[in-house]
């Protein structure tokens, strides 16, 4: 895990053909750019490796990569009988990708139940959502998350697709116009942004900008540039609050970026949990004493 | 204005309007029109009709009285006919135009649900009222390959429905009877939208919202219209925007080719020019 941590690229290349253990990931994305590429990228880098079933609410058409089609309906228990029809009852070896076109018309307060009804460990759940779609909020839920808040916490990837605009300014014009629906044209270009956010089993997230060329399948790493921008509001945050020295350098920052969690390896019994405890060369171990057994 | 060359209506890479790549068997493809205050699509609902007739747009991208004459000169081709179905405007609206385009009235038909829709449908349940709407559109494909639909959008306010609920039960359906279903949407909504929050907006609005945002990722490709920012002019009524619209076309040979084009209409003509 470390090892991919240290190459974007290859962390990316390996949630999009499903190498990487991650049963549900969230494609975000906008009417700049739509994650029709995305969908045809992951189908592309899994090819005959894994059975697709396509679930759509927005096309009749149905993709020459997917094994089977499923439209979508009004009634998610339905729909979710119908996905499960096709996903093996018992745990398989063989991976089945269910792609959802939309998730922006499953209920906000169903949403939940329907990604985790769905999700196993040989069935990867790939739902797009589209960010800038409103949604009703009934007065009794006015607390209770969105479904983008609700969907970005139950992810363990998210693939945010964006269009690339040259700076701050491009980018708030560019807003202004969608907002009142004038698309200008170049958006939706085979060449876009991609913000890969991948979590860790820890729960710690790593997020890397790519520019993403869908024509020649290509991904570059954006990283550096925002690295930088981090650091330096970092620094910003720190400065002049004490007289200590808050501020890590960068070594000291990938040092701390390859610390592996305690709790990491705890995770990896198979039920119940267990003491990890290890001898250091001080302690006075008694093996007759029954209550010197630490476990 | 009159100095810059008047140019031609083109969608596809293919140079076409409506590619014969759209109407490949078995494959169901959406375009996606919008409008705002002052900038009516008339003229280009009538020039996707004259298209899917006469195979191009002849009024745009000929004079009109060379459209004309070719018009009446022309051969019913093989393709199948056009259907208009209108909220906002009546059968009349649209047979005068066509007929002063010399568009053959055997080869379109226009559905009025503007006239008695509502004296017809009132206090019946949304769900039947969509069935029959449904019902009697999908009967239009046997004869036609295009349908045309001026805001159905209006269709959330009428019966009462969410955008989810007209998407699932009207248009999902009909884009698999249609190979061709353009839908029409007038989006000066979008004008009166709070900018910081969506918090703020209220559940008509969001259901508007959610309608053509959910138009634009099922369709290929996006023809916009808009008047001039600066207001109006009297050589140009507005500009004509094409671009690609959020589902892909990668199955097909050709692509959308993007464009922004100036668009005068005076009396009953229209022409374009190169932005």
């Amino acid at each position: 895990m470390a090892s991919s941590s240290h190459n974007p690229a290859v962390l990316l290349k390996r949630v999009l053909s499903l190498r990487e253990s991650s049963p549900f990931i969230l494609c975000v994305d906008c009417i700049e750019r739509s994650a029709s590429s995305i969908v045809e990228e992951v189908s592309r880098e899994v090819g005959d490796s894994a059975t697709i079933i396509y679930v759509s609410y927005e096309t009749n058409n149905k993709p020459r990569y997917a094994t089977h089609f499923v439209e979508g309906t009004g009634s998610e228990a339905r729909l979710l009988d119908t996905i499960k029809s096709y996903l093996p009852s018992k745990p398989s070896p063989r991976k089945h990708l269910v792609i959802i076109d939309t998730l922006n018309l499953i209920p906000n307060n169903k949403l939940s139940q329907f990604i985790s009804s769905m999700v196993s460990p040989s069935v990867v759940l790939l739902g797009i959502y589209h960010k800038q779609q409103p949604e009703v909020r009934p007065s009794s839920m006015e607390n209770y998350p969105s479904s983008l808040q609700l969907l970005q916490f139950m992810a363990t990837s998210i693939l945010d697709c964006q269009p690339i605009t040259e700076d701050a300014a491009a980018e708030e014009m560019l807003d202004s116009k969608i907002q009142k629906l004038v698309i200008p044209r170049g958006l939706n270009s085979p060449v876009f942004k991609l913000v890969l956010t991948n979590r860790r089993k820890s729960g710690r997230a790593l997020t890397y900008s790519f520019q993403f060329d869908s024509r020649n399948h290509t991904y570059n790493v954006l990283q550096e540039q925002a690295e930088n921008e981090n650091t330096e509001d970092d620094k910003e945050v720190f400065e002049g609050l004490t007289t200590f020295n808050l501020n890590i350098s960068n070594r000291q920052k990938a040092a701390r970026e390859n610390v592996a969690l305690p709790f990491l390896e705890a995770q990896s019994f198979n039920a119940g949990g267990a003491i990890v405890y290890e001898y250091e060369k001080d302690d006075d171990y008694d093996e007759e004493d029954p209550y010197e057994d630490p476990f | 204005m009159s100095m810059a060359q008047k140019q031609d209506l083109v969608i596809f890479s293919d140079h076409s309007v409506l590619s014969r790549e759209l109407f490949s068997k078995d494959l169901h493809h959406v375009l996606f029109v919008t409008h705002k205050l002052g900038t009516s699509p008339s003229w280009l609902i009538n020039a996707l009709v004259e298209t899917q007739v006469l195979g191009f747009p002849a009024t745009l991208n000929e004079s009109h009285a060379a459209a004309v004459n070719r018009a009446s000169n022309r051969k019913i081709t093989d393709s199948k006919c056009a259907t208009v179905a209108s909220f906002i405007h009546n059968r009349g609206f649209f047979t005068s135009a066509l007929k002063k385009l010399k568009v053959d009235a055997e080869c379109y038909n226009i559905i009025d649900y503007m006239t008695d829709f509502v004296l017809k449908n009132y206090g019946k349940p949304a769900s039947k009222v969509l069935s029959s709407l449904l019902e009697e559109l999908s009967n239009e494909s046997a004869t036609s390959e295009l349908l045309i639909l001026e805001q159905p959008e209006l269709l959330v306010h009428l019966l009462n429905i969410t955008s989810d609920q007209l998407h699932l039960e009207l248009i999902n359906p009909l884009i698999k009877k249609f190979p061709l279903l353009v839908v029409v949407s007038y989006t000066e909504a979008y004008e009166n939208v709070p900018s910081d929050s969506n918090e703020k907006l209220s559940s008509d609005m969001i259901e508007q919202i959610r309608f053509c945002n959910s138009c634009f990722f099922k369709s290929a490709a996006v023809l916009g219209l808009k008047p001039l920012a600066t207001g109006h002019a009297s050589d140009v009524s507005g500009t004509l925007t094409i671009t690609r619209g959020g589902a892909s076309l990668s199955h097909l040979a050709v692509h959308v080719v993007e464009n922004e084009y100036l668009f005068l209409t005076q009396k009953d003509t229209t022409k374009l020019f190169y932005r």
